[in-house]
C-alpha cells in the first residue's frame, strides 16, 4: 500500500472515532478499541488483549487505529 | 510553504505521521501524536510502541523519570528516525529526527501498566523549536490549524 494511502485509511478511521465518540463512550467506557475501515474490529480492557484480538483475525495492529475509550475527560 | 493541517479530535488537537526507524526495523507505521505545547518533551507513548512492535526493550539509554497526569514515566532515546506528514496539497513532508523519545513506566503493576498504555503519544514545543516550526492554532476555523515551516 502506498504511504500516503495508509495515513489517509489511518485518519479516516480516527475519523470515525471522532463521529461516534459520543456512542463509543457509552459503549466502551475504560476499553481500548480498534478501528478499521470505519469498523470496530477489536476490543480489551488492556492493550495486548486489543493486539490479541487484531492478530486472531489476521489484521494488522500496527496499521490499525487503536483508541483507549473513556468518559472521564484527560487532561494531560 | 509547507502546511501539515492539524485536526480536532475529541477536543483534542491530533497530527498523523509515519513512523520511519528502520535502525529498529519500524517502516512507515502510522501514529496519532497530541500536539501539547504544555509539554516540554515529544514522544511515542508506550502503547503506541507496542502497536507498531517498535522494540522498547533494546532502547537503553533512559532520561530522567518525568511525571506526566500524575504518573511517572522513563523517557527512553532512539537512534535517528523520520515522520512523514502529509501536507494540505495531498504529499508527503518528511522531518528527520537526529534522536526521539518513547515513554514507559516507571512502575512495573498492572495498573501503572495500563496507565502508560492509554497515554498518548505527544508532539510538545521540543519538535517544534528543532525542527523550526511554527503552530498555528484557531479551534474556530479548520483552515486556521496547521504547522508551517518558521520563514
Amino acid at each position: 500500500m502506498q504511504h500516503l494511502e495508509l495515513l489517509n485509511k489511518f485518519e479516516e478511521d480516527m475519523n470515525f472515532f471522532n463521529k461516534n465518540s459520543k456512542k463509543l463512550k457509552e459503549k466502551y467506557d475504560e476499553k481500548f478499541i480498534a478501528i478499521k475501515d470505519n469498523e470496530i474490529v477489536a476490543v480489551g480492557t488492556i492493550m495486548e488483549e486489543v493486539i490479541k484480538n487484531l492478530e486472531l483475525k489476521k489484521i494488522d495492529p500496527s496499521g490499525t487505529f487503536i483508541q483507549f475509550i473513556s468518559k472521564t475527560k484527560i487532561i494531560l | 510553504m509547507i502546511r501539515i493541517p492539524l485536526m480536532f479530535v475529541d477536543n483534542q488537537v491530533r497530527v498523523n505521521a509515519l513512523l520511519y526507524a528502520p535502525n529498529y526495523r519500524v517502516t512507515y507505521k502510522p501514529i496519532s501524536f497530541i500536539i501539547d505545547t504544555g509539554s516540554p518533551k515529544s514522544f511515542l507513548s508506550e502503547g503506541e510502541a507496542l502497536r507498531i512492535n517498535f522494540p522498547l526493550n533494546s532502547l537503553t539509554i533512559s532520561e530522567p523519570i518525568i511525571r506526566m497526569g500524575g504518573s511517572k514515566y522513563h523517557l527512553f532515546t532512539t537512534k535517528p528516525i523520520s515522520l512523514l506528514f502529509k501536507t494540505d496539497d495531498k504529499k508527503l513532508h518528511k522531518i528527520n529526527l537526529e534522536k526521539f523519545s518513547v515513554s514507559k513506566a516507571s512502575k512495573k503493576t498492572d495498573e501503572a501498566k495500563r496507565e502508560s498504555h492509554n497515554f498518548p503519544s505527544i508532539i510538545g514545543t521540543d519538535f517544534f523549536i528543532i525542527n523550526n516550526l511554527v503552530l498555528h492554532f484557531n479551534p474556530n476555523k479548520q483552515e486556521e490549524m496547521f504547522i508551517c515551516e518558521n520563514k
